[in-house]
């Protein structure tokens, strides 16, 4: 009894901060409609800005709240809504993911770089260690404040939200934004409001939880994903179940390890799983809440139909990039850059699910672990079976984990593939041999194991290497782009728009959703199995959930509606480390721009491709032009295979010729006037394609559906040009924009 | 718009450059401040003429760095006036940074002094820096594989992800630490201060048990990371050897947890007399809170020589036991006035990297670089990359100058000799009664060690 009582005792202490991390997860939510993922970024932020204060310059802890809760916090949240969040309220569910995914990158980095770790940073908890008696066990003030404080935050978000004015216009701001300004509210002040609080209460929860943590940036940032069980079991609605989940995930964490034994294997760090199952459990069990944040207008994703010509030339264009590559790189770059295009590869399965099936998935990297340990177990030598079964395998996976999330949505879809990550990660691939009958299971052994690359005829470098994996994207991309462009495909896009309408239309989306996950997960698999066949050796850290956001965070960035964006992904994951090593100075930097561009994609939710090939669209619109460029960039790569000119200079040709390429063509549209492209569908055209005319005719880029162009932008001389022809007018160019 | 033009042309730009310039071979010898390197003899910015390093000694080495004629370029990583090593860390990485940034600066400052007195064999000492980043060892060891002599004075915490690669080409280490056990017992190195997977320096628990006799009731906490795992195994297979009972055999989370008070209360029922934690330091200071909390402590706290690290007396003093220490083959900073090499240390430290952090691993992969210098120098015109391993692993009872116990350079054999340090509120002190020294301040003794005979999952090296 009384080992029952300690345990009860210690894991209401866990919960008391579980509990006020998981209340203003679900307060941010509810009165912004994004699930920030950042939470435990601000409040790692908080605890060091309040060691800075209290600690470091010696304030008294008062003061020291009041600074942080009251000045500090507010000012980030205010600034997070009016700097990232602001131009996100017609996005779509995956920028959304994303951004708040890039916040917490770029806030772990801006901790890292203001309070360098490795500095030692004692933190006392209140009142130090004194402790008061209850029922036989002692308790330390600490854990009583900490309490008392989640019991206060619940009962005092409760009254705010759904009794107060603020509170109203908060989550009116997010029912239906429209309909809210039309009834006199600020949704703007409602926002600033809303992420002011949502901050303040994530840093009290850093601040209670440092002294047990540690004033770790890593650990502090993670810490809340323990919380995510307790945020679900309140369905992100209700503060008081909130409270109720979190006393249920701290209690059953404190009886697991009173009483769970741990002799055998399995058994052995099962605990650790037990928050993560139990947010599965509760994801597939309970109703969900009503999906909040989606106003009845949501910026256009597009997803380009991709001309087969166009995609053989990028394949092609790839490959010769490869080639090139390999002859300039050494060994050990070519090495480096092998593992940029297997991560490419990987993000590249992220495409068909994400960007064109809308399924938010936070475990790619966890699928590819699966391949990479699959391979490392069965493709000894580089076998084509290991390379198989690791494909194979991991698409069987892929449909096991779709099965029972196939009727959730948007972040619920999202959390439950990061709590199958986070399962892979805690859990199993943590595992020791194991024996099941009599196999032998063996995942990841004492710690890594060794993946030999595939063995393939005729390669014998790592130069080699590094075209053939060219070579393997490339025709990934083809198979990517013949996805997209058959009826497959259609069904997926159709699954993304509306998958009522679809399932209307006679649509099986069971089967379509089905599939797209058997087919992705076999995709991450296969470039798993070579992803870890260029690493040599592979631990579980290599596919963590950790390793999976930034993939998903590079890939929508990058585009995910094209292999663009996965193949961003690959360059800026593996390549990013590449540059600090040229430029130390960049380190800094680099910690925080993955963060950064997730938060510009506020402005372009299509990402960096979108943006680009609206820029390049007047370079392609004149061929003499680009004839010019093509013939400038050929000459500079010629030049370096020559050996006539070294790298830096290489690149800085290279970019200089497209650079120098787009302004001409943009100069020349400002002088003598755009070329419009006649040979577009005329407006009114059934299916009018927006991505057939590269960004000519009407509704130039993706930013508007057609009706509302002129409405929600100007025109653009394009489009009064076509304007005037169709309607038989005089043309009135240098009206509009 | 012409914005976010800006910055995807820059990125473009800056990947570009960055592949390519990669290839021209330069490398960086990072950051480090390091003074040029004068005429002959002739110290840079010296206050203390006439002090051991200014005659190039460093404590009971002498002539560590000389002129000489260097001889033919016989391996990789040589040049007629260069000879270039690298040194491994993990200091780059996003998830730890600045992790065993202390190994490179002690490369830093040691390639300044010893350039400073003519090099290595009269080849200019040129430092790698190789930044595994925790994930890109196997990469690192690709690159140095091409333009490095041997790995000197560094480690990785994931050091067997190069497969081999580094045996394969012919490059051989030297290294400050060694984690993994593959790495542990790996081809073509010579530990300096080994860290053996079948032989077990159970000097404290010795000691330990002599003065709390209770002590045999022996509870783990770790962390599963291919480092830590095997350690406790180890630990396991020592308590056996030494009559110990393991009662208490848990794991917690990577990421840290947000109790530790249920398993000070497990500790406590289960009778648990000897602790050790087996992981990272802050941890330890968070448990430490909690055992405070309930009012309870082990009779005494074992932790590994990792533990032995200014943040953690700083943050942990107040909340540390009465009875928490460590073998160590080194010495304390304090023991700078009894110890001349450690006072060597710190003014290498002071004079050649000021803004450089000085730790246990630093010491340690110094240890890597002298033992390099006296092997190479042994060697003499005839230098090359067999010969200095094999010299390096025939300094039997290799002590760095007098910085640490004496010791059997290679991956066989645990040293005998150890010291105790108590950890204390006020810092880490020698202690000296616990340690009953009968060398100087160490106490060597045969049953300092213990073979083991488990299956680590490795091949037990060849003596």
């Amino acid at each position: 009894m009384d080992q029952f009582l300690q345990a009860t005792i210690t894991g209401l202490a866990t919960a008391a901060i579980l509990a006020v991390a998981a209340s203003g997860l679900v307060l941010t939510y509810t009165t912004t409609g994004i699930f920030n993922f950042a939470h435990g970024a601000v409040g790692m932020l908080g605890a060091f800005a309040y060691w800075q204060v209290r600690f470091g310059w010696g304030w008294p802890a008062p003061v020291a709240l009041l600074v942080v809760l009251g000045l500090l916090a507010p000012l980030l949240g205010v600034v997070i809504e009016r700097v990232v969040m602001r131009g996100l309220y017609d996005a779509p569910e995956s920028a959304r993911v994303v951004v708040s995914i890039g916040l917490l990158a770029a806030l772990l980095g801006v901790g890292l770089w203001v309070w360098p770790p490795d500095v030692a940073r004692p933190f006392a908890r209140f009142w130090g260690n004194e402790s008061v008696p209850v029922l036989g066990v002692n308790v330390t003030w600490h854990d009583v404040i900490a309490f008392a404080t989640a019991v206060a935050l619940a009962v005092a978000l409760r009254i705010l939200l759904f009794r107060s004015r603020p509170g109203l216009a908060m989550r009116a701001a997010v029912d239906d934004r429209p309909l809210a300004m039309l009834n006199g509210a600020r949704p703007h002040r409602s926002a600033m409001l809303a992420w002011a609080i949502g901050c303040t209460t994530a840093a009290v929860a850093g601040i209670l939880v440092a002294p047990t943590v540690g004033l770790s940036h890593v650990n502090l940032t993670l810490m809340i994903v323990n919380a995510y069980a307790a945020a679900m079991i309140g369905r992100l609605r209700s503060l008081p179940l909130t409270f109720v989940g979190a006393v249920a995930v701290g209690l059953l964490d404190a009886y697991a390890l009173a009483y769970l034994p741990t002799d055998s294997v399995l058994l052995s760090q099962f605990r650790f799983a037990i928050p993560v199952i139990l947010l599965f459990v509760v994801l597939l069990v309970l109703p969900h809440g009503k999906l909040r944040g989606h106003s009845t207008r949501t910026t256009r994703e597009t997803v380009p139909r991709p001309p087969w010509l166009g995609s053989l030339g990028t394949a092609a264009l790839f490959v010769a990039a490869g080639v090139v590559a390999a002859q300039i790189a050494s060994g050990p770059d070519a090495v480096a850059l092998q593992k940029i295009v297997a991560v490419a590869i990987i993000g590249l399965s992220l495409v068909p699910l994400v960007g064109f099936a809308g399924q938010l998935s936070l475990c790619q990297m966890s699928f590819a672990g699966i391949g990479a340990v699959l391979m490392a177990h069965h493709g000894h030598g580089g076998s084509l079976t290991g390379l198989a079964v690791a494909t194979v395998l991991t698409g069987v996976v892929g449909a096991i984990v779709a099965l029972p999330t196939l009727r959730m949505a948007g972040i619920y879809l999202a959390l439950a593939t990061a709590a199958f990550a986070m399962l892979l990660d805690q859990w199993l691939f943590g595992l020791a041999d194991f024996d099941v009958g009599s196999t032998r299971i063996s995942i990841f052994g004492t710690g890594s194991v060794a993946v030999d690359q595939l063995d393939v005829p005729g390669v014998d470098s790592a130069q080699d290497m590094l075209v053939f994996l060219s070579v393997v994207f490339a025709v990934l991309y083809l198979g990517v782009v013949a996805v997209r462009r058959s009826t497959f495909g259609q069904r997926l896009l159709a699954l993304k728009d509306s998958p009522a309408a679809s399932a209307t239309l006679g649509i099986n989306t069971t089967l379509v959703r089905l599939s797209v996950f058997t087919l992705s997960a076999a995709m991450a698999g296969f470039g798993g199995a070579l992803y870890g066949g260029t690493l040599g050796a592979i631990s579980p850290q290599n596919f963590a959930f950790v390793q999976s956001l930034p993939l998903l965070l590079l890939g929508v960035v990058g585009g995910i509606g094209t292999a663009a964006g996965a193949l961003v992904a690959g360059v800026l994951i593996g390549g990013l480390p590449l540059l600090v090593d040229v430029a130390p100075w960049f380190e800094n930097m680099y910690r925080v721009l993955p963060g950064t561009m997730g938060i510009a994609l506020g402005r372009n939710p299509n990402g960096i491709a979108a943006s680009v090939r609206e820029g390049v669209a007047p370079l392609r619109r004149r061929p003499t032009l680009l004839a010019g460029t093509v013939v400038g960039v050929a000459a500079v790569v010629a030049l370096r295979l020559g050996d006539v000119i070294d790298g830096g200079v290489f690149a800085l040709g290279l970019a200089a010729e497209l650079v120098a390429g787009v302004l001409a063509a943009q100069f020349l549209d400002a002088r003598r006037g755009p070329v419009s492209d006649l040979t577009a569908p005329a407006v009114g055209a059934a299916g009018h394609d927006p991505a057939l005319g590269t960004g000519d005719g009407l509704a130039d880029a993706a930013d508007v559906p057609l009706e509302w162009a002129g409405v929600d932008r100007p025109f653009t001389d394009v489009e009064v040009a076509t304007l005037d022809r169709v309607l038989g007018l005089e043309p009135s160019v240098g009206a509009g924009r | 718009m012409r914005r976010r033009h800006a910055i995807a042309v820059l990125a473009v730009v800056g990947l570009a450059s960055a592949a390519c310039t990669r290839a021209e071979g330069e490398t960086e010898v990072g950051g480090g401040a390091a003074p040029a390197v004068t005429e002959e003899g002739a110290p840079a910015g010296s206050g203390t003429t006439g002090s051991r390093l200014d005659q190039g000694g460093f404590g009971e080495l002498e002539n560590v760095c000389t002129e000489g004629q260097p001889g033919a370029t016989t391996d990789v990583g040589l040049t007629a006036d260069e000879i270039r090593l690298g040194t491994v860390t993990d200091k780059g990485s996003a998830e730890r940074p600045g992790l065993t940034q202390e190994m490179y600066d002690s490369a830093v400052a040691f390639a300044a002094w010893c350039n400073e007195h003519g090099g290595i064999g009269g080849r200019t000492v040129v430092i790698d820096d190789l930044d595994a980043k925790l994930f890109d060892y196997g990469q690192r060891v690709g690159e140095a594989c091409q333009q490095d002599f041997a790995l000197v004075g560094g480690g990785a915490v994931f050091d067997s992800q190069d497969n081999g690669a580094r045996v394969d080409c012919g490059l051989i280490n030297l290294p400050g630490y060694a984690v993994t056990p593959q790495a542990r017992v790996a081809d073509l190195q010579v530990q300096p201060v080994p860290n053996p997977v079948y032989s077990f320096a159970s000097a404290g628990y010795r000691w330990l048990l002599g003065k709390y006799p209770e002590g045999t009731k022996l509870g783990v906490l770790w962390v599963n990371l291919d480092g830590p795992s095997t350690v406790r195994a180890q630990l396991v297979e020592m308590a056996e050897h030494l009559d110990m009972e393991v009662v208490f055999d848990e794991q917690y989370r990577p990421i840290g947890e947000t109790g530790w008070r249920g398993y000070v209360q497990k500790m406590r029922d289960a009778g648990v007399t000897a602790f050790e934690m087996i992981g990272e330091p802050e941890n330890m200071v968070a448990l430490q809170q909690a055992m405070q909390t309930e009012g309870w402590y082990p009779e005494f706290t074992h932790l590994q020589p990792n533990f032995f690290d200014a943040k953690f007396a700083e943050e942990g003093g107040s909340s540390v036991s009465e009875a928490t220490y460590m073998r160590s083959p080194f010495p304390t900073f304090d023991m700078a006035d009894e110890v001349p090499a450690m006072a060597d240390y710190l003014e290498l430290m002071e004079r050649y990297n000021p803004d450089g952090k000085t730790a246990m691993l630093g010491m340690q992969g110094l240890s890597a670089f002298l033992l390099f210098a006296t092997a190479a120098n042994a060697c003499g015109a005839e230098l090359s990359r067999q010969c200095v391993l094999d010299r390096a692993a025939a300094q039997a009872g290799w002590t760095a100058g007098g910085l640490h116990s004496p010791q059997t350079p290679g991956n066989l054999v645990a040293t005998e000799c150890s010291l105790a340090i108590r950890v204390t509120p006020d810092g880490f002190e020698y202690d000296e009664e616990l340690t009953d020294p009968n060398e100087g301040v160490f106490n060597c003794d045969p049953a300092n060690v213990v073979e083991l005979t488990d299956d680590y999952g490795v091949a037990k090296p060849a003596a």
